[in-house]
């Protein structure tokens, strides 16, 4: 059935989900069997979905091997992301715990997702320095994004503007050519008006490193119109969106954005 | 635009069949009755973006 943005809003939080697409399996008690987070490719799609029907690869099929003796890495650490991928921290803290101590290997992915959880974990919990810590500890962690944008986030949440621009400076400088994270921090200075002038710069690079990616590179165009409209340079705006609208003329919202632009330009008794 | 962070979800549910050459059956009511309904199948709520 398709249901509501209200009941589905109820049923995504109380089951801690976080992004889409999500799929959520339950038994007739409510409880959690398992959770597929993110796109995966049909036929290993098909896999995971046979593998939890027969109650394989989920995080009860774990706990038995792991109470039945059979403790490894790859166990271990598959309890404790079973248990982050519902929100249960504590027990995720708890496994993770369990692999750093018993099987310290920095090389390790599992090794390094673990650390990665524990300091995110910390920072979160009031020691503002875990993650910077974290970041200097392993430099070439996978991770290492991801750091950044948790602090980047939860400083936008608290408000605390000034500690959210000094993370993004350090991710653009630890990530210069990054265009996921130049577009995120110009369209971040656009939502808080902060920086305009660098941030069109700083989008406009990211378009030019996109230029192998045309529909990323549209969705970056959107943000380097939206920090001209906040510019109030509108024509330049109304520009920029029209290139968007070239790569991806069905997109609505890039649609709406032109309108949006055109209806300040209007505001302003200039000619349209 | 920030695709980082996804802002839309919507919910489906469908009773999953318990034999091998079973399709989906979409449930037509909400995730409350679907779980007096279900019996020993699981249940997938699907949450996708609405863009």
């Amino acid at each position: 059935m398709d249901a509501n943005k209200e009941e589905a809003r109820k049923v995504f939080d109380e089951y801690k989900c976080k992004g889409v697409p999500h799929l959520l399996f339950v038994d007739n008690k409510g409880n959690e069997v398992d959770r597929i987070i993110g796109y995966l490719p049909p036929s290993e799609y098909l896999a995971r979905i046979q593998d939890i029907r027969n109650n394989k690869y989920t995080l009860n099929d774990y706990l038995a091997q792991y109470e039945n003796g059979n403790a490894n890495a790859e166990l271990i650490a598959g309890i404790a992301m079973k248990y982050e991928d519902r929100g249960d921290s504590d027990n995720a803290k708890e496994f993770y715990k369990i692999l750093i101590k018993d099987y310290p290997d920095p090389t390790s992915e599992y090794y390094q997702r673990g650390t990665y959880f524990l300091a995110s974990d910390a920072f979160k919990n009031g020691i503002p320095m875990a993650l910077n810590a974290y970041i200097v500890s392993f430099p070439d962690s996978p991770f290492i994004e991801e750091a950044f944008y948790t602090m980047a986030y939860h400083f936008a949440d608290k408000e605390m503007r000034e500690d959210e621009l000094k993370v993004y400076a350090q991710m653009l400088s630890h990530f210069p050519d990054n265009t996921g994270i130049l577009n995120s921090y110009a369209w971040r200075m656009a939502e808080i008006e902060i920086n305009l002038e660098d941030a069109l710069v700083k989008v406009k690079r990211a378009v030019k490193l996109s230029e192998d990616d045309p529909n990323s590179q549209a969705n970056i165009i959107d943000t380097e119109a939206e920090v001209l409209w906040k510019l109030k340079r509108f024509d330049a705006a109304i520009e920029a969106i029209e290139r968007a609208i070239i790569i991806d003329g069905e997109n609505q919202y890039f649609k709406d954005q032109k309108e949006k632009f055109i209806q300040s330009k209007k505001e302003t008794g200039q000619p349209v | 635009m920030n695709t980082h962070q996804s802002k839309y979800y919507l919910l489906s549910v469908l009773l999953f069949m318990g034999c091998q050459s079973s399709s989906y059956n979409w449930y037509s009511g909400n995730f409350e009755e679907a779980k007096t309904v279900v019996g020993s199948k699981l249940i997938l709520l699907d949450f996708y973006t609405e863009t």
